[in-house]
């Protein structure tokens, strides 16, 4: 792909997501955008560009942008983020939500859904060995902005590859089913879901309040301003004594001030000026009774 | 050093899996069939077992069942690694004392995760 052409995806991506693209990674972006170019009968990913240089058609710039929207997961990426929620956030939550038994989660940037399938994981365990699985109400939103990705998390059907590569066999077996198709998450965790199309640049935060969030590798294909807007948004959607967690490919320097972590867990935000009983948020106070 | 028994009735197979676990630090030894990977663990338990389900003389399923029963026997961590991807043959392998089970095709990273996860330390990783 000549560079002018490159630069006119990385301006349309920047434009629409806040995303910015590395200039290596050029083949991936032809590999992305091959379908589109059939899709639309172009002969040549250059006449496509030419196409988007004019007045695009908005269905064109949205079919571009969502191939261009990076899904790349797996189950438990990050594998300290789902350790602190299951050991840390859920029985912290536990304890300071006994008047409402209600827990509310959002993946903000879902992908394919193995995120939001390990979010419930690692709460559900959590809720369980503190007795707690029954008579609360643990609520998920996930939302992302390609409608493809989201149709698939939605959808919960996974290849063996995908179900088990980080996923021990014991949480396998509890919480999917095998289908003809592949494993299937069970509707336990499914009916807790509900899936929305959301392009976080743009969202106004009309979402409700959260107790945690995972907003993991996504900000860091994104530009500095794109970065301190969704950071503002989601200080905005989090509970006084809520959790944002980023992923570890997130390692930008947060200027808005908002945030603060604790030693020991540098993915998990905490609002600065958030209504925290931090002596509580040691592993040890939260034990689950035997 | 870590020990490790990869047993399997395909050379090619057991090849691959030796070349993950020792990459991962592991000293390994081989066998063909479950009555020989048997004869292996009297000799010496090793920490890990690579084992696969369908094998001719004794099958991973036999095999596993008689290691819990020897002395020592539940010394060893056994991961499953085979073609056989149903329900049902996974609660079996877990009945008869499985710590993981991976469904082919696996990689290094998927042995990498499963270890992990049961807990044995690995010195290589890169």
């Amino acid at each position: 792909m000549r560079l002018g052409d490159f630069e006119v995806y990385r301006e349309l991506l920047v434009q629409e997501t806040g995303v910015d693209i590395d200039p290596n990674k050029t083949y991936l972006l032809e590999s992305r955008l091959s379908p589109i170019v059939r899709k639309w009968g172009y002969p040549t990913i250059e006449s496509m560009t030419l196409a988007l240089r004019g007045v695009p058609e908005p269905q064109l710039v949205h079919d571009v942008v969502q191939a261009m929207a990076s899904n790349d997961t797996k189950f438990f990426r990050d594998t300290d983020n789902f350790e602190a929620l299951e050991f840390v956030v859920i029985p912290y939550l536990i304890k300071h939500r006994k008047k409402k038994r209600e827990i509310r989660m959002w993946s903000a940037g879902c992908s394919t859904g193995q995120e939001v399938w390990s979010m419930q994981i690692a709460a559900l365990r959590a809720m369980e060995a503190h007795k707690a699985n029954k008579k609360w109400n643990l609520e998920m939103l996930a939302t992302d902005i390609s409608d493809e990705s989201l149709a698939y998390a939605e959808r919960a059907i996974y290849n063996p590859h995908e179900a088990q590569s980080e996923t021990s066999i014991r949480q396998l077996i509890e919480y999917f089913e095998q289908s003809r198709l592949g494993w299937n998450v069970k509707d336990e965790l499914k009916n807790r879901v509900t899936f929305q199309t959301s392009n976080l640049l743009h969202e106004t935060g009309s979402f409700g309040t959260f107790d945690v969030i995972f907003c993991c590798n996504v900000m860091n294909e994104f530009n500095r301003d794109a970065r301190e807007k969704v950071l503002g948004l989601l200080a905005d959607q989090m509970a006084d004594d809520g959790f944002l967690f980023l992923g570890g490919e997130d390692n930008f320097e947060d200027e808005t001030g908002l945030f603060m972590t604790l030693p020991g867990y540098p993915k998990m935000l905490l609002l600065a000026d958030g209504d925290y009983k931090l002596p509580d948020l040691n592993p040890e106070s939260l034990k689950a009774k035997e | 050093m870590t020990t490790c028994l990869v047993i399997d009735d395909s050379r090619l197979v057991r090849q691959v899996s030796r070349r993950i676990m020792e990459d991962l630090g592991f000293l390994c030894r081989e066998a063909e069939d479950g009555k020989h990977a048997y004869e292996a663990c009297e000799e010496s338990m090793p920490d890990v077992v690579i084992v696969d389900w369908n094998m001719p003389i004794m099958s991973g399923l036999e095999f596993v069942e008689k290691l819990r029963d020897m002395k020592n026997g539940d010394h060893a961590k056994v991961i499953f690694c085979t073609t056989e991807d149903n329900l049902s043959h996974i609660e079996r392998a877990l009945r008869a004392g499985a710590t993981e089970y991976v469904m082919k095709p696996f990689n290094r990273d998927m042995i990498l995760s499963k270890l992990v996860k049961i807990g044995v330390e690995v010195s290589e990783v890169i």
